[in-house]
């Protein structure tokens, strides 16, 4: 008999009946925000987290974001190309010529050395957000690579305030993504952290040191 | 401790605790720590209806997951492999390192990176493949530190809770190449992220716990904020979970409720930076991530868990450390002492029934059964009654219709047996008791001064010259002649 149906077989056996018990409603119904307000707690929980947001219209979010990353001595960014996000910031890229951008375009394989050691910050989309935990959703794909998001010290990610929910089971439910998961689904709530030396908070443990979040508002003068 | 031995946990327990004792500098790290991982759950949870609907919540959702164990693992595994991910089923711990190991030299892999898993430190993976020429490297940055110092984790959130930043300096300064002593955590972060981060780069195979695999989807999620298990899971080319079968839910609606009370009850935090979900290897028309995912599905005694209606309830964990950041007793002795992977309450629950009472009973002595493990725990697992249990099991020799734990009876003694059933048998006859009590005060001057470790702090009890039977009896004697005296005068 293989391990498997070793196993299967024991626990058929010994099944113990359960107690019917009914799952309980969540401790709280979930909250029904307006977009304002959802803005509102997200953007405190990132702050929160130590991420930095940067809240944007349409119009400027790229210039915000270009001044903000030459401003704190970032000058190399790696984006996923053929994104309406990625397409923005490349062509917003001429004004800043000290500006190094390059398409993750190629397997990692190929990036590996750049990506580890040169690449200084990655830029990507989130398809959701949670205010209540200050979560971003991230649907790694072809368009977004996982590493993008994880190995340059600094990550920066775009989301529209129209993509914002209340909670985590909204966010989730709320949506087609449970039927046909991706390779990966993220969710990201700061920049990477540790507190394993005598409960001492530190940042960029593994992963990026700064979380730097571009919020889409529909009228910037609503929000700021 | 250098590594797991499992002789040693019940032969030398007495003494590790001895020790711990003794070491004010671990005493100190050990109630600070707990102290502030008390104080950040608390503020998780101000709403005390609220976390007892939470808690009532995710204890209906393990039990529910748990009575469909079968069903669910095996639509797991459906889905996994639909999903292109490769499912393996161990009995044990050596079956687990073998087919570990087998998908090593599949790949003539020889660089492991680790993220935290717990499960792999229960089949002792980082000796086993050590010991085949495999380099297996903690990533975690609290594993790191206790790998580097040849330690085993102390605690199963917060691995090296027992060093505090000087012990971790002098660590650093001697064990890695040209490092300056630094007390700076900052700079110590820094420090093994550079390091590490060479490791990512270089490593053939990622190994991983998981947090909960959900059937529904065949997905695999990882809790974390280092950012280590992201690298492990994404830049080797193969990456390799190691899951207990206990691991699995249902759909993908019960992890918010579960990730809620384990981020809050484990670290107080309402979320984790990462929560990571797996469901596949690289597709061709993705740039990253390995290209080979494997599952290595891990019973080691779980299954025998199972079969038991009361210890059942061990299987619904969820891993959280909230049990041993309440306990007075680990809080004083740390997790060294109890000498088994797994330490604290829910440690005295897992480590006899993976590795029998008679390798690792004893530690179920290192409770007062006052509670607070229970109270806290996000699933509301009786951890007290189910040591009192494991207590009674190691004593006790009866045959059971299911599967004992095993090791049933190994800690039982003739004299204390006998010692019982004589007593048991006096309280049954009334005339013995009396007759027993009556030797035992007239021949008072013959009770022993020195009876064992008893005697060690505290002086021997004596027998009181006449028994409270006497007395009362006695008493209520000289009462009646009273009573008469007064009626004649």
């Amino acid at each position: 008999m293989s391990s498997r149906e070793a196993i299967l077989n024991r626990l058929r056996t010994y099944r113990q009946p359960q107690p019917s018990q009914p799952v309980q409603a969540p401790a709280s119904a979930p909250a029904m925000l307006s977009v304002a307000e959802k803005v509102r707690v997200f953007t405190e929980n990132l702050h929160a987290a130590h991420a930095e947001v940067i809240t944007a219209t349409e119009e400027n979010w790229t210039r915000r974001l270009l001044s903000v990353l030459r401003e704190t001595g970032v000058h190399s960014v790696t984006y996923a190309p053929n994104t309406p996000h990625g397409e923005s910031l490349k062509s917003a890229a001429h004004a800043y010529p000290e500006l190094q951008l390059h398409a993750y375009e190629n397997n990692i394989e190929s990036c590996k050395d750049a990506l580890f050691n040169h690449i200084q910050c990655g830029f990507g989309a989130a398809m959701k957000g949670v205010a209540e935990t200050g979560t971003l959703m991230v649907k790694t794909g072809p368009d977004e690579p996982r590493a993008l998001s994880l190995v340059p010290p600094t990550h920066s990610l775009i989301i529209h305030a129209k993509d914002l929910y209340a909670d985590l089971p909204e966010a989730l439910h709320r949506t087609q993504i449970t039927a046909a998961l991706p390779t990966n689904l993220l969710l990201i709530s700061g920049p990477s952290k540790t507190a394993d030396i005598q409960q001492t908070l530190a940042y960029g443990a593994h992963g990026p040191k700064r979380l730097i979040v571009v919020l889409i508002v529909p009228e910037e003068s609503d929000h700021v | 401790m250098s590594r797991f031995e499992p002789a040693t946990v019940n032969l030398e327990f007495d003494k590790r605790v001895g020790d711990a004792l003794q070491d004010q500098e671990l005493r100190a790290n050990f109630r600070g720590a707990m102290d502030f991982l008390m104080g950040k759950r608390a503020a998780m949870f101000p709403d005390k209806e609220g976390l007892e609907a939470l808690r009532t919540q995710g204890e209906a959702i393990r039990n529910r997951c748990l009575s469909q164990l079968p069903e669910l693992l095996e639509q797991f595994e459906q889905r996994c492999t639909e999903n292109g991910i490769q499912v393996h089923w161990a009995e044990t711990a050596q079956e687990a390192n073998a087919i570990i190991l087998e998908i090593m030299h599949k790949h003539d892999a020889t660089r492991m990176v680790k993220g935290k898993s717990m499960a792999s430190e229960e089949i002792g993976l980082n000796h086993f493949l050590a010991d085949h020429g495999v380099e297996c490297l903690e990533t975690d940055m609290g594993e790191y530190i206790v790998q580097l110092a040849d330690e085993t984790p102390s605690h199963i959130i917060m691995p090296a809770i027992h060093k505090n930043k000087q012990q971790i300096a002098r660590l650093f300064n001697q064990k890695i190449d040209g490092v300056e002593y630094s007390e700076n955590v900052d700079r110590l972060i820094g420090i093994g992220r550079d390091v590490l981060r060479q490791k990512f780069f270089e490593a053939d195979v990622g190994l991983s716990g998981v947090n909960f695999a959900v059937a529904e989807t065949g997905t695999l999620c990882l809790v974390e904020n280092e950012g280590n298990g992201r690298m492990t899971t994404t830049v080797p080319p193969v990456h390799i979970a190691l899951c207990g079968i206990e691991k699995v839910v249902e759909s993908l609606r019960d992890i918010p409720p579960l990730l809620k009370l384990l981020t809050r009850s484990a670290t107080g935090q309402a979320i984790t930076t990462y929560f990571n979900m797996i469901s596949s290897p690289r597709k061709p028309d993705e740039k990253d991530g390995p290209k080979e995912v494997h599952v290595v599905l891990l019973d080691n005694g779980r299954s025998r868990m199972y079969a038991d209606k009361q210890l059942q309830q061990t299987l619904r964990c969820i891993r959280c450390g909230a049990c041993m950041n309440h306990c007075p007793v680990y809080t004083r002795i740390g997790g060294h002492a109890y000498g088994t992977t797994y330490p604290g309450p829910i440690g005295q629950v897992v480590s006899p029934q993976i590795w029998g009472l008679h390798t690792a009973g004893s530690i179920t002595k290192a409770c007062s059964l006052n509670g607070a493990c229970g109270e806290a725990c996000p699933v509301k697992i009786p951890l007290a009654d189910l040591i009192r249990r494991l207590r009674y099991e190691s004593n006790n020799s009866e045959p059971t219709s299911v599967p004992a734990p095993r090791g049933q009876g190994a800690l039982r003694k003739r004299s204390e047996a006998v010692t019982w059933k004589l007593w048991a048998l006096l309280l049954h006859k009334p005339g013995l008791y009396a007759l027993a009590l009556f030797i035992a005060t007239r021949l008072r001057a013959l009770a022993p001064r020195r009876i064992g470790p008893w005697t060690r702090y505290r002086s021997a009890p004596k027998p009181a010259a006449r028994s409270l039977h006497e007395l009362a009896a006695q008493r209520s004697q000289s009462n009646a002649s009273s009573q008469e005296h007064g009626r004649h005068e």
